[in-house]
């Protein structure tokens, strides 16, 4: 494999670590508060591409258009919890799994509705390119790169910085104490969910001038990200961030090498790792239900 | 006579045939200072429970100010000014000392609006008078920045303690707050306790009843769900029903409890 090849890989590997990182926040925070497995993050991201898309039409600026999605993203995912995860809070794991995954397939026929089957493509808002060791890299992948460490430096403040966000671990790690200090652990619920949703809408939003944005795009992902959150370990935000960019990693170098590999070898790897660590990289054992 | 804080009327829980909490009639005045003794599986974790609304009762009712809170949530107790610490420690382990006091600080004082409640960060309020103050209190200063999962037992119960008396509740209900602790550290809390007394309606479930009895005021005695005698400590201890089971709860207790810890 040449040098020039092998960069190239690597950026695009770091690039769509990126995208799955975004979207797995949200899977991963919603599984550590509410106990929820929230398949409805992969409509968010399809939001987002979407309103990037059509708002790019309307503007001519790809970067509103990626601000339009988030926004739209956030706003569908607090409907969404207050018209039906609210109430499902209580049950079973599976439970959310399938209501989640009926919200996901619902959210794409009413996409379908709105913007038709046929695949949609997004510009690139830059079309720069930068030299790094002798190859030519697109600077729009590297800026989703530092969009990603922007958005990990945003969430670590905040979990760590407000109140809201201590509020947040600490109902990671037990809900019932924090209803018990009084807290309006409904609230927390609220807001994370509509973190998640956000973040989602910009994975989309970001992803969509490097792909076709289509109907089921969410699902083509699915896999990936659910890996990724796996692997990190369900509820840690820095574990979600290294095995999103190992994902990454593996998906685009993995192609490099043998095509069908890129598809094959993150589920190897996932699989690996839960042999030898079964809560994944910094999955806390506290995580029990 | 001061206002009655807390009433139950029968409360009863049963767990499938067994009676865990039999018709007990309780009533706490306002400042009161009053113990709950009795071994192993008398029942008084689950009268808590249900006083706190982690269980609805069976039958009776139970009364807040003479409101009737049988039916509410522990969540709507707790707003109403009630509180209590757990039996298994209620703090939390990932998160600094201080910072468990800010969440329980700022619970009490909160401000409702959504935009001040997402930016609100914690230094803000580390250095608020009250909480400064109680980390003195409590002696915890020392460790204020770490995080309670490596605090000694001694500093989690009085972090535990200290977290329910910041919330500022109408009554401090604690169980067992000096279980497997040392004696140098059941002596570091019940002085802390005693800065309450007389400000502060406190119940407090213990099996050895040698610690609590210059600490409280009267005693209740719980057997098999049921109260056996309620009064000045000498009048417990000299009901022949006590008598009957009391050597096996401060004996047999203190055995069982260093054998646990
Ligand atoms: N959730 C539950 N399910 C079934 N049985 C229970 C439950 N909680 C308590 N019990 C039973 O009810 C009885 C009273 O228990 P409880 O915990 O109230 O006693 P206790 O007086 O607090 O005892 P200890 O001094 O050991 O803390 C015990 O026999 C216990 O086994
Ligand atoms: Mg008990």
């Amino acid at each position: 494999m040449s040098a020039q090849l092998l960069t190239s890989g690597v950026i695009f590997g770091l690039s769509i670590g990126s995208i799955f990182f975004l979207m797995a926040i949200g899977l991963s925070l919603c599984f550590g508060l509410m106990r929820i497995i929230s398949l409805d993050q992969l409509l968010y991201y399809s939001v987002g591409a979407y309103l990037t898309y059509s708002l790019t039409l309307v503007t001519g600026n790809v970067w509103l258009g990626v601000l339009g999605g988030v926004v739209v993203a956030g706003i569908v995912s607090f409907a969404v919890e207050r018209l039906i995860f609210r109430r499902i809070y209580e049950r079973e794991l599976t439970f959310s799994m399938i209501t989640s995954f009926g919200v996901l397939i619902g959210g794409i026929g009413v996409i379908k509705f709105f913007w038709g089957v046929v695949p949609r493509p997004v510009p690139v808002p830059l079309m720069a390119q930068i030299d790094i060791i002798g190859t030519e890299v697109p600077v729009y992948r590297l800026i989703v790169v530092a969009i990603a460490f922007l958005v990990y430096a945003g969430i670590w403040l905040f979990l760590n910085r407000t109140i809201t966000g201590k509020a947040i671990r600490a109902g990671i790690e037990n809900v019932e104490h924090v209803e018990g200090l009084g807290i309006n652990v409904s609230r927390l619920f609220t807001i994370t969910f509509i973190i998640a949703g956000a973040l989602s809408g910009l994975a989309g939003g970001l992803h969509a001038p490097l792909i076709m944005v289509d109907p089921s795009m969410g699902l083509e992902v699915l896999a990936f990200v659910f890996m990724v959150v796996i692997i990190g370990g369900l509820g840690s935000i820095k574990g979600t961030l290294i095995s999103a960019f190992i994902v990454g990693q593996v998906v685009s170098l993995g192609s490099l090498i043998y095509a069908p590999l890129a598809q094959m070898a993150p589920f190897a790897i996932m699989l690996l790792i839960l042999l030898v660590k079964p809560t994944g990289l910094y999955g806390s054992p506290l995580l029990k239900r | 006579m001061s206002t009655e804080i807390i009433k139950t009327v029968g409360v009863t829980k049963c767990f499938g045939a067994l009676v865990a909490v039999d018709r007990v009639d309780y009533s706490l005045r306002e400042n009161e200072v009053a113990g709950i003794i009795g071994s192993n599986g008398a029942g008084k974790t689950t009268f808590f429970n249900l006083v706190t609304g982690y269980y609805p009762p069976d039958e009776g009712s139970i009364f807040y100010k003479g409101r009737d809170v049988t039916r509410m949530t522990p969540q709507q107790r707790v707003a109403l000014g009630m509180t209590r610490t757990f039996q298994l420690t209620s703090t939390f382990d990932n998160l600094a000392v201080i910072d468990n006091l800010v969440l329980v600080y700022f619970r009490a004082h909160r401000d409702s609006t959504l935009l001040k409640l997402l930016l609100s960060t914690c230094r803000r309020h580390r250095n608020e008078d009250k909480i400064v103050a109680t980390l003195e209190t409590f002696d915890l200063q020392h460790v204020r920045d770490r995080l309670v999962k490596n605090l000694s037992l001694g500093e989690k119960r009085r972090l535990e303690i200290a977290m329910a008396v910041l919330a500022e509740p109408q009554v401090l209900m604690l169980d067992e707050p000096l279980a497997g602790l040392a004696e140098s550290e059941i002596k570091v809390i019940l002085e802390v306790l005693g800065r309450r007394v007389g400000k502060q309606t406190i119940l407090i479930v213990e099996h050895k009843i040698s610690h609590v009895k210059d600490f409280v005021q009267r005693l209740t005695v719980m057997h098999e769900g049921r109260v056996i005698a309620d009064g000045g400590y000498e009048e417990c201890l000299s009901d022949p029903e006590v008598r009957r089971s009391y050597w096996q709860i401060d004996t047999e207790q203190e055995g069982s409890k260093h054998a646990a810890a």
